[in-house]
Order: C-alpha cells, then structure tokens, then sequence
C-alpha cells in the first residue's frame, strides 16, 4: 500500500511537473486587455477608425481574440451601438477596427469603450472578459469653419436610391428658427442638441444624375443658412445583352449593355472622385480577371495555347452593391468573321460574270461558308451559299443583258453558323445582244378601197432586253405587185401602230433594234379581202378558275398556227387588245386568270394562220371569265294603272353592259295589308309579313303586268335583274296605289256634267243683264205680287205701283190738305213728284211703336228677307204673301198712323223737315252724306227699303225724318 | 501716347471731344457691351436653370459671397467721374474671365450633361476679355493710363468645399459677369454722341 501510495504521489507530481513544463512552454499570458486607444475620423464616408494595441501578449504570440466594442453618442450613457469583433492578434500589432456612423460625425461626439477576451481554444482559462478600457471621446473638431456660424452634413454624401440617411446641421445660435427643404419640401428634423438637429431622409428617390440639394434658411428673415447636395445613385442593376465573340480566334470581344449610372461624384471634404461602377471580366478556366475600361465591352486577348471553352464572369460593382453574369461557349462557336476581301468580277457577258473572293483564314483547314447574292434593283435575283477554303468563287448566271446588278458576298466560319461577315460586293452591268423577235399580231378593219391595219406587238416575257429597244422598224411590203416596201420606224415606248393598206396583199414585218443589234423580223399577211368583220356567229363562253377555255375546229389541215386575241367589250380591240399563238396542231387552249378582271365582259376571236401568214376568222366568242351580280336596277316605270292591275316596264334596262349575262328579272310585290296571295310565289320576311315574288327568265322581258289586284290598295313593287351570280342590288321598294272603281265612274259622270255646268254658268254671265232682267228684276213688279189679289180682294179703289211708270229717283210730297196741321215746310217746295196711281191705297204695313209714341211709314222690298231688329215702326217681320190678313189689321190703321206721323212732324224743327231720298241700295251706315241721321241708332233702325207702297192722293208722304226713311222703289 | 486719338480729362467729362474713328471704336465697344448684356442675362437664367431648387426659384437670395479678385460695383460707382468708371470696369472684365472659367470646369463637374451651359460659360470668358480689350482701347484712345487698376477686391476667398457651395459661387460670378458688363454698357453710353449724359 505504501508503495502504491508513493507511486501515487509521484504520478501527480509529475503531471504537476508536466503541466506546469507545458503551460510554460506555450508561454501563457497571463493577462490580456486592449489599451493605448487611438481613432481616426474619416468625414467623407462618415466612419472613423479605432487602433488599439492588446497588452499581456507574448512576442510573436498570436492568439484569436474577441473584442466587445460599446459606442455611446452625445453622452456616455447614451449607448447607440454594441458590437464583438474577432480577430487574430499577433503581438506588437495594433488592432484596427472601424464603424460607420450614419449620423455624421461632425453633429454629434462618440464615445467608444472596448474589453476583450481571448477566443482561443489553447487558452480556455483566459475566455473572462477583461476590463472596459476608459471611455474614448471622438469629436470632430471645429465642425463649423471659421466665420461660419451654420452648416449642413455630410456635404455631397453619395446614397443608393431606396436607402436612409440622416442629415443634420450645426449651428452656433440656438435661438433662431431654421426651415430647412430638400428641394421644394420643407423636411422636419429632431434637435439632438441646442444646437444640432438631424433629419432622418428615408426612401431617399432618383431624381437626377446631378442629385439633389438640400438648404436650410432662417425662418424671419428667408437667409440662406448652407446647403448641400446629395447624390442618389440608382440601384445597379444585373447587366444585360452580355456576349462574347471573336473575328480571329486570337481576341474575344464582349459587349453587355449599358446601365443606369450615376455621374462621377466629387466627395467632399477629401474632394475623392467616387467613380460611379466598375467592370471587371474574369474568365473561370484560366482563373484570370480584367478590369475592364469602358462600360459597355471588354476584349480579352487569347493565349497562344489557350482553350476552345470560356467561362466568363462580368462583374460591375459600386459602393453599394456588386452584379454579375456569367457566360461559357467554345469559341469556335461564337466566331464573327471579317468581311471576305479581295472581292472581283470576271468574265462577265450578257449573262453571266463569274466572281471570286479571299477569306482571312483563323487556323489550319478551316473552312467558311459564304453567301453570294445577286441582286437587281435592291430585289434578290440569286442567292448562293457555297462553303470555301481561303478563296471562294462563284458564276452567276442567268442574267439579263445590259442590266446593272449588284453581286455581293459574305460568309460565316464553321459549321456554326453564328454571325455572318459584313457584305463585300461590286455592282455591275451585264454587256448587251440584240432582242428577241417580237410578237406581233394586228386588226384589220375595211374600208373603203383598202383596210386599215393596227400593228400590235410586244416582246417574249422573258425577254427583258426590250427596255433598252432604241426603236422599232415596221416594214410594210406589197406582195401583189412589185414595189419598194415602206420603212416605218416607231419610238420604243409605243407597242402599236396603224398604217393604211390598199386591197393588194401586204406583208408587215416589225423588227427590234437595241444597242446589242436588231431582232430578227417578226411578220404578218393581210390578204385582200380579209377583214376581221366576217360573218361568223357568236358564242357565249364561260370562264372557269383555270381561266377561260376556248376550242376550235380548225378549217384546213394545213395551218401554220392559231392565234387567239381578246378585248374587253367596252374598250374595243384598239385598247388593251391581247394575244396568243398556238402550234398548228393546237384545237384548244385556256387563257390564264390573270389575263381577266371579274365582271368585265371579253370578246374572244380565233384565227388559223395559213402557211402564208395569212389569218382567218375561226371562231367569235364573248363572255366572262367571271361573272358578277348585276351592278344596277333597272328603272321600272308604272303604265296602265287602274283598279286591279298596272304594268311596270323597264325597257331602257340595258343587258349588254352589265358584269355578267343577265338571265333574267325578278319582281318583288306585295300589299301594305295583305300577305301574297299566290302562295307559289310568297316570300316571308322576318317580320312575318310576305311578298310575292315573279321570276322572269327571259332577258328582252322586260315588263310586267301585276294583276288581280284590289281596288284603291297600295301595293309596292322592285324589280332587280339577275345572272348566273346573283341579283342585283337591294333597293328600295317603290310604292303605288291602285285607282278606285267608283272614283273612276264617278268621274265619267262628273266630268261632263261639270263641263256642261260650266258651259252654262259661262253663258248666263255672258247673258247675265238678260238674267236678271228676267230672274230676280231690281224692281218688284207688283203686279206680280201675291198680295195683288188680297187688294183686289179688299179694295176696288187701290192701285198697283208700276215701276214702269215711276222716276226711280223723284218723289213728289203732297201736303195732306185736311186733318193736318202741319204747315207746308220750305221743302214743300221742291217739286218731288210720285209716281203713284190714283188711288193711294197702301199695300204695305206700317207699325207703330207705343212705347215711344213715334211711328214710322216704311216702304219694304219682300225680295229681301232680311229681318230688321227695330223697336220703332221698322221692327216686323217679313211677311209673306201667303199671310195677307195680317196685313189687313194694319191698313185700316195706316190713315190713323199717318195722323199721328204728322203730328210729330209737327214737333220737329222746321228746319229739319224735309224729304230726302235714300237709295233702296244704300246701307244705312254707309249712306250718303245727306242720309246720314243725326241719331245714328235711330236711323240705322228705319233707314231700309221697307215695302213699297202707294199712298192715295191727298194723303199725307212722310217726310224724311231722323228716324225714319223714305225708301224709294228705285235703287 | 503721341498718337492718341484725343484727350480724357478726368474732370471735364462733358468737354470730351471725339473724333471720328475714336468715336466708331466707341460706338463699337458700346455695341459690344449691349450685346454681351444681352448675353450675360442669359447665361445667368441658363445657369440657374442647371442648379436645381432652390436656385431657380422666385425669390431665392442668396447670400453675397465674396469672389477672390473682384467686387460688385460699389453702390457710389454713378457718382465717380465717368474715366475713373471705365477704369474699374475695365478691371473688373480683366478679372472676370478666369472666374468664369473656374465655374465652368466646376459645372463640367457638376452638370457635365450640360454642353449649352458649359458653352455659354466659355463664351462669356472669352467675350469678357474681348470687351475689356476693347475698353482698354478706348480708355487708351482717351488719354487713360496704359492699364487699369484693379478694383478694390475682396481678400481671396477659400475655394468653395461641396457641391452647393460652388452653386453659389457660380451663380455669384456670374451674376457680377452681368453687373459689370450692363455697368459698362452704361457707362459707354455716356460716351456715345447723342446717349445719356
């Protein structure tokens, strides 16, 4: 045991010994704190630096270390910040460490404090913070210049759009009211101090590259305090569009689009350019990296050596943020050749140049395809692609004589195709030869003692030579008799000519001259005798999508060809007449669409050509390659109408000129009331109501007789046309209403009844003193009157009053001698005399008042039925003759009222007495001048023709009063 | 001095005498004075329009900063004889172009987006020497000193640091380019047959 306890003993001794060997050799610090404190203040970014040195640290010692940092601002107490900073120490070495403030540093002084502790997995008995070291006081010194009793910080600070940033002032006075704006907007900041206020600019935006100023003035007095200007850079962005390629395989080019940047900025106060981004390439496989100087490419050269695969990795960062994009290709892939050069043309003629060209070459064997382009007129005529070595070369063919082309040529490397080279190319012109023989045909019309003849001709389609035919030349050529032939020469912009034949045979040839020579002659045969107008019948044709189809049966077996021509109808052969040869063995042929236009009507003719060239008329065809609905209605016109049918006609409707064969007519009927009777020809609209609907199938047609109509109805009709396409236009209906039966009887009454009526008013005016001499007499005759018999009746003594035998305008008073008292008034005198028979019995009434005791004699016309609303004697009725006893009662007591009426005139000034005549014709109101009563009511009452009557001699005459008138007979 | 073109008598302005070519040189100058007024009036709306607010707002004072080497014309300027004006004028334009050049390379850094201000800006160094040439002419032609003395200058004000400060500098230099030239202009005029006394 003692031994066991010995060994015991001695083990821990040892470990003791071990340990304390090992913890020596590691050379234990004992002790370790940071110290000797120092800081730099950086006001262009807002930062300052801490260095500090750690006490307790072996030399050449290097321990990892954790430094707790605590940052209070204003005053110790205000902690802002607090944060570990591990780092490896080395002993003798100063720890630097920095923080960035983002209030500036010149508004408000920091204080900084540090302990630490050893993070080293060597040393765990050393992980006890050590001490806080004393607080360090970092201040800005003088923050405001001398002079200067205000300031704005940070000055010219550069933010990325979207970020905050607190901006402040100082100022020496702390009484003075400050409104500070960011451009226009006034902000509000928080006074940290008396005299430091700070403003928090939160989601700060991109205005403009320029940036934006800030200024503060004094509230009462507007003073412009300081300003600033803060820079705001628009967040970078990923580039966009990068790519790489190469023209040789020796340098890549790469390209990237440019992005937003702001200008350079001048940082103040240290005055530091703060470039807005940079570029940088750094290709992966190779592990290199360019810095790149211009902002949108980059070259890369390429080792001699060098891979075909790249990887490349553009890079742009500012101070805020860093973007990339990446990019790998083998670079024979992204291969932009240089154009082709040593670039010719050779062996060139009227159709065809041969050209050849060189290709930079970029490595052994390697091959380009180019493309050669022909062009004519900016238009392509041919295009080749051919893959060549180093030199290239190419025939164009095909070509028209004296046209200038343009022949070019570009290529690309490999088999991958990425860009095409830039255009090499040489413009030219093709030699010149001589046109083709042109194709001539012609119309002949007769006239007399010869024909006249118009030469058309045009050149092969594929003969484009003709735009350089300087003229052409007609020969005419009399085939009958020996003579010079005529030589015609036309300008090349004409294609016809006309020229005047006799009635021998002629032969006209056309030739073409260009500047590469003459045509061969081209000729046609006129016989004698062989106008176009023969008689050969017309057939209709119909064309179809392949175009119209025409056949023939050829006259002779032996023809030297058909020539088929066509016109529009319209326009006639002289315009726009078109042709075409056949073969002699041809016996049909179809004309292409594109010869036609729909709608237009075309005449066909066919010609076989004799081995002389001589042509005869084979067949005359019209028609339409396609036929359209007619274009217009016809103008119908109504005729016969009466009470059940009427007849429409449109007979002026031409068939000719319409775009299609017109087949016939429709004709749209129907009533306003009625639906269509024929049920066979009913229509039914949409709105439930119907016409009656006729088709008329014949062309020449061209009225329509609308019967079994009813009486005194409207009916309305519209007649359009139609062809194989359709029918014409809608139109409108045309209303018509069918005559009354009664109205027309009655008219075959009326009409001469009026005719005689009229006939006889015109002769009664014509005889119409006769008429009234004998009708209705100015002057009653009394002895016409009725109550002549009751006198006769009464009174033996009584008398007619002839008018015959009166003075129509004298009346003679006689003073009634006995039972009056009146005495003769000076108008006595005047010598009236009335025409008045013997024995003055009255035949008239006379009617006295007794309401106001005035009586009046009135002598009454009975052709006048007029009642006279009079309260005095006027006031009766008109008596019929057929009512003599009502008259009767009253004659007996005329010679009473005459009494009475004298002794009235008694009463009435002398003066005022005397007889005066109104005309029987003369209103009362509108008499004459001497009839007008002083009383006009009174007068209006008595002053009309009363009844006529005699007054038997010896009795008294009224005299003209103001109430009442002596009516004469006579008007 | 013996082929001067006449006399200036410093206290007899109204009894100048000019002769023909002296008076088209003045005439000439005068013309040029009206014209660069013209100009300078637009370079300085140019100029504002550039700065941004509070700049072109109605209304902005800003302060009156000193420039180092010239002064704006002294509110008793009228009332110096006429010859003592034209020598301070002539100063002042002598003092003027590399002002105006320094507020061009400062807008070159500042709003170099802008090519008509920058043109503007060294026009007008340039037609200022050009009018101070040419009144340094007349003042020859006159009898004046061979050279004009400076103006009493302010004491050389620091550079200005930041962005807003060298606004205002600009806008100082060129609001006295336009002072200066339409005092000139003025005083020119007086010297012109037939203008103002």
């Amino acid at each position: 045991m003692a031994a066991s306890a010995l060994c015991q003993s001695v083990f821990l001794l040892v470990s003791l010994l071990l340990g304390t060997c090992q913890l020596k050799g590691l050379s234990e610090p004992l002790s370790v704190s940071p110290g000797s404190l120092k800081f730099a203040i950086d006001s262009t970014y807002q930062s300052f630096s801490l260095l500090w040195s750690v006490h307790g640290l072996l030399d050449h010692q290097e321990i990892q270390m954790n430094f707790q940092i605590q940052i209070s601002r204003i005053n110790k107490s205000n902690a802002i910040w607090k944060g570990d900073y591990i780092t490896t120490v080395k002993s003798n070495a100063p720890v630097h460490w920095s923080w960035e403030s983002e209030l500036p540093l010149e508004c408000a002084t920091h204080f900084v404090r540090i302990r630490s502790h050893v993070d080293d997995a060597r040393f765990p008995q050393l992980r006890s913070w050590s001490k806080w070291t004393a607080w360090k006081e970092i201040r800005v010194l003088n923050p405001l210049s001398p002079g200067k009793n205000f300031s704005l910080f940070p000055k010219d600070n550069l933010v990325e759009a979207g970020s905050n940033m607190t901006v402040c002032y100082v100022s020496r006075s702390n009484g003075s009211e400050i409104d500070c704006f960011l451009e226009n907007e006034r902000i509000h900041g928080e006074a940290l101090t008396p005299h430091v206020t700070a403003f928090i600019l939160i989601n700060v935006p991109f205005l403009r590259p320029t940036g934006m100023n800030m200024h503060c003035r004094e509230n009462s007095t507007n003073e412009l305090k300081d300003g600033l200007v803060i820079y705001v850079s628009k967040m970078l962005e990923d580039p966009k569009n990068f790519s790489c390629e190469t023209q040789d395989l020796k340098t890549v080019n790469c390209t990237w689009d440019p992005v937003a940047v702001t200008a350079p900025v001048k940082l103040h106060p240290s005055n530091k350019v703060q470039p807005p981004e940079s570029y940088a390439l750094h290709e992966s496989f190779s592990q290199e990296t360019k810095v790149c100087e211009h902002n949108t490419w980059c070259t890369w050269q390429v080792a001699e050596d060098s891979q075909d695969g790249y990887n490349f990795t553009l890079q742009i960062q500012n101070i805020f943020r860093k973007r990339s994009v990446n990019l790998a290709f083998n670079l024979t892939h992204r291969v932009h050749p240089r154009p082709p050069f040593n670039f010719f043309l050779e062996n060139m003629n009227s159709t065809s140049a041969l050209v050849s060209w060189k290709v930079q070459p970029l490595r052994k064997s390697s091959t380009f395809l180019c493309q050669v382009e022909c062009l004519h007129d900016e238009h392509v005529m041919e295009q080749v692609n051919i893959s060549v070595g180093m030199h290239g070369e190419c025939l164009l063919s095909g070509l028209e004589p004296d046209t200038q082309y343009l022949a070019r040529v570009r290529c690309a490397y490999g088999n991958h195709l990425w860009k095409w080279s830039d255009w090499v190319g040489q413009r030219f012109t093709t030699l010149d030869v001589a046109p083709s023989a042109p194709d001539v045909w012609r119309t002949v019309d007769s006239v007399p003692g010869g024909y006249n003849v118009t030469l058309h001709w045009k050149l092969p389609p594929k003969d484009r030579a003709w735009r350089k035919v300087l003229f052409y030349n007609i020969t005419v050529e009399n085939l009958d008799e020996a003579s010079t032939p005529n030589l015609l020469s036309v300008p090349p912009t004409l294609r016809d000519a006309a020229v005047t034949l006799g009635s021998s045979t002629h032969r006209i040839s056309v030739t073409a001259t260009s500047r590469g020579g003459t045509s061969p002659a081209s000729a046609v045969v006129i016989a004698g005798g062989s106008a176009d107008d023969e008689e050969v019948e017309e057939k209709r044709v119909m064309g179809t999508a392949d175009g119209v189809f025409l056949s023939w049966k050829p006259r002779s077996g032996d023809a030297e060809g058909y020539v088929v021509e066509w016109y529009e109808q319209a326009l006639g052969p002289l315009h726009g007449l078109q042709w075409k040869k056949l073969g002699p063995k041809s016996t049909h042929t179809v004309i292409s669409p594109d010869a036609f236009r729909p709608g237009i009507r075309y005449n066909f003719r066919i010609y076989e050509l004799s081995t002389k060239l001589m042509a005869s008329l084979l067949e005359k065809k019209t028609g339409y390659y396609q036929e359209l609905v007619p274009l217009v209605n016809p103008q119908v016109t109504v005729d016969q109408l009466n009470a059940h049918s009427f007849t429409l006609s449109w007979k002026d409707y031409s068939t000719e000129s319409q775009h299609g064969f017109i087949r016939g007519y429709y004709v749209y009927l129907k009533s306003k009331m009625q639906h269509c009777a024929q049920v066979d020809k009913r229509v039914t609209l949409p709105d439930n109501s119907s016409y009656c609907k006729y088709e008329i199938n014949d062309p020449e047609q061209k009225t329509f007789m609308a019967e079994h109509l009813q009486p005194k109805s409207t009916y309305e009709f519209f007649v359009t046309a139609f062809t194989s396409a359709g029918k014409g236009p809608n139109g409108t209906f045309t209303e018509i209403t069918t005559a009354d039966e009664y109205d027309q009887m009655l008219l075959r009454v009326l009409l001469p009844m009026g005719f005689c009526v009229t006939l006889i008013m015109v002769i009664f005016y014509m005889k119409i003193q006769w008429m009234k001499r004998h009708c209705y007499p100015d002057i009653p005759d009394p002895y016409k009157s009725s109550i002549l018999s009751l006198i006769k009746s009464k009174s033996s003594n009584l008398t007619i009053l002839s008018p015959q035998d009166c003075t129509p305008d004298a009346i003679e008073v006689v003073d009634r001698l006995e039972g009056s008292k009146t005495q003769p008034t000076q108008k006595s005198d005047t010598k009236m005399e009335l025409p008045l028979s013997a024995s003055p019995q009255p035949f008239a009434f006379a009617d006295q008042n007794p309401s106001d005791g005035r009586a009046c004699i009135c002598f009454e016309n009975l052709t006048y039925n007029q009642q006279v609303p009079d309260p005095c004697s006027c006031d009766h009725s008109p008596v019929p003759p057929t009512t003599p006893p009502h008259h009767l009662g009253l004659f007996s007591s005329l010679e009473n009222i005459w009494k009475d009426y004298m002794t009235s005139l008694d009463e009435v000034p002398a003066g005022e007495t005397g007889v005066n005549y109104v005309s029987q014709l003369t209103s009362p109101v509108s008499g004459g001048k001497d009839s007008l009563p002083t009383d006009p009511l009174v007068a209006a009452q008595c002053s009309e023709y009363k009844i006529q009557m005699v007054v038997p001699l010896g009795a008294p005459l009224s005299p003209h009063t103001e109430d009442c008138s002596l009516c004469p007979s006579a008007p | 001095m013996s082929r001067r073109e006449g006399s200036l008598d410093p206290q007899a302005d109204s009894s100048i005498s000019l002769i023909p070519p002296l008076e088209a040189k003045i005439r000439q100058t005068h013309s040029l004075a009206r014209l660069l007024t013209k100009y300078a009036e637009q370079l300085l709306q140019e100029y504002v329009l550039h700065q941004g607010e509070p700049f072109g707002r109605p209304g902005f004072s800003p302060p009156r900063l000193p420039v180092a080497g010239l002064s704006a014309p002294a509110p008793g300027h009228t009332g110096l004889p006429l010859p003592e004006r034209l020598r301070l004028d002539a100063a002042a334009l002598d003092a003027l172009p590399p002002l105006l050049d320094a507020v061009r390379r400062g807008q070159a850094e500042l709003n170099p987006r802008a090519p008509r201000l920058l043109r503007r800006l060294e026009d007008s160094a340039r037609q200022a020497r050009a009018l101070g040439a040419a009144l340094e002419a007349v003042l020859a032609a006159l009898g004046g000193p061979e050279r004009a003395p400076r103006p009493h200058a302010p004491p050389a004000a620091a550079a200005p640091h930041g962005a807003f400060p060298a606004k205002l500098q600009g806008l100082r230099v060129c609001g006295l380019y336009r002072e200066w030239v339409s005092r000139t202009e003025g005083d020119l005029a007086q010297l012109v047959p037939g203008g103002p006394a």
